[in-house]
């Protein structure tokens, strides 16, 4: 055999790059990929780890049980308080207060659920503020409809009460 | 637009052209870097055994997980270790009849997942079908500040919001073309995408069939729903779920027989969108009229 320099020559060759690609692999590959399926385990880990930015409606009432108690009695009952506040993240953290709750009297807010629109269930209380405040004689007719035209009649944590 | 770098030719490709009859030579002095590099790295046999522990190879069943690296977030970041994901498979349900279209829920999403402004991990859309059979459908700034009264030309026959988010599909093609692993379905049936490994390529955005991803525009990767992973692995409801004022978002454990999304999908006449496609969504409608698609 008087070729068999080659083959070998030729053999080593292609184990040295077999190797090397096992190798390559070891560094492109992070550490926790395959753990789970074909992804990296720890990405799913960092997802569960991000912050909470919303307590819900319990968190609220740890500090704030009047308020809770009124909200709790009213038709807005189902509302959680960070829809027309903010979310707790942006008030409190680790049981305290870091910053003033924003909170908004502006008809603005309530409009976002209450303005009349056909696309609307028909059941839900809905309201043209200017023919509303007219019918109920907040207004004049012609007049330009207040910021804060709801809050007069309506109570802010209880709205269902008139005021 | 950046102007890309000169290619650089390697020397050895030079050499190669210029002296076309040198190949041996070359084959011979890139075997031989190759093995000194494969040999001054250690013996053969444990890198093998280095590799297969780290590459992910199959576990037997009922084998304990792979311990991760201890400087690993799942160390750091104080997470719930004992979530196990494989207990749980979550469901979402959206009720047409209750939305009353005030975008609490888009304006929840956008911050609890930092979601940058003008883009949308759920939206909320308005169909309005006219006496005519004309559809339209708007959904002004995803429904962010709420929608105004639509001024029709014709007679509107009905009209309605319907919410949108990720699908969560069992047979997504948002994960199947990743070219590099960053879209991926969890064991308790979500998809995710993995942002360290996305390279921001824009598959999944064009190849998602309801327009539930966006490229981010800070982090120049993909972005969607997670339906708040953070926040239902630690039992708590989604952002979305928890603003929604009247219950027409509904989140659960399908594999929770008490669960009420369990229930509901369970008894209630729930469709999904585009079902011919056959992505097997995991977010059903209830109310869910034939103009939505």
């Amino acid at each position: 055999m008087q070729h068999t320099k080659h083959l070998w020559r030729a053999g080593l060759l292609v184990i040295a790059f077999g190797l090397s690609l096992l190798f390559g692999r070891h560094f492109l590959i992070p550490a926790s990929f395959g753990a789970e399926g074909y992804y990296r385990a720890d990405s799913r880990a960092e997802l569960m780890a991000l912050p909470l930015v919303h307590g819900g409606t319990r968190s609220c009432a740890e500090c704030h049980e009047k308020e809770q108690a009124e909200h709790d009695s009213s038709k807005h009952a189902g509302v959680s308080c960070e829809v027309c506040h903010a979310p707790l993240a942006d008030h409190a953290s680790g049981g305290k207060k870091t910053a003033v709750m924003p909170s908004s009297l502006s008809q603005r807010l309530c409009n976002l659920c209450h303005l009349k629109l056909v696309a609307r269930p028909a059941a839900f209380p809905q309201i043209v503020p200017q023919d509303h405040l007219i019918a109920t004689g907040a207004l004049e007719p012609g007049e330009a409809v207040p910021d804060r035209a709801c809050g007069p009649c309506h109570g802010t944590h209880k709205p269902d009460q008139s005021n | 637009m950046t102007t890309l770098d000169p290619i650089v030719r390697p020397a050895s490709l030079d050499a190669l052209a210029s002296e076309p009859s040198s190949r041996r030579d070359f084959l011979r002095d890139s075997g031989v870097s190759v093995c000194g590099m494969v040999l001054a790295t250690g013996s053969g046999t444990a890198l093998l055994a280095g590799l297969s522990a780290q590459a992910g190879v199959p576990q037997e069943p009922g084998a304990a997980p792979p311990t991760l690296a201890p400087q690993s977030p799942t160390e750091v970041a104080g997470i719930d270790r004992g979530y196990d994901p494989r207990q749980h498979r979550y469901a979402y349900v959206v009720d047409i009849d209750k939305c009353i279209g005030c975008g609490s829920c888009v304006r929840a999403c956008e911050r609890e997942n930092q979601v940058p402004e003008h883009y949308f991990r759920t939206w909320v859309e308005r169909y309005t079908v006219s006496r005519t059979g004309h559809v339209e459908v708007d959904s002004p700034n995803g429904a962010h500040d709420g929608f105004q009264p639509l001024v029709s030309g014709s007679e509107v026959t009905k009209s309605f919001f319907v919410p949108k988010i990720c699908n969560h599909c069992t047979e997504t093609p948002c994960v199947q073309l990743c070219p590099v692993g960053a879209s991926y379905r969890t064991p308790d049936g979500l998809i995710l995408v993995d942002e360290q490994r996305c390279i921001g390529c824009g598959y999944c955005v064009q190849a998602c069939p309801y327009g539930s991803r966006f490229i981010h525009p800070v982090k120049h990767v993909a972005s969607k729903c997670t339906f708040c992973y953070h926040r239902v692995t630690k039992g708590l409801k989604p952002a979305c779920v928890e603003a929604c004022p009247v219950g027409a978002r509904k989140f659960g454990d399908v594999k929770d027989p008490k669960d009420e999304v369990a229930q509901t999908i369970a008894t209630k006449p729930v469709r999904v969108l585009k079902p011919e496609l056959r992505t097997e969504p995991n977010c059903y409608y209830l109310g869910l009229g034939m103009e939505v698609h």
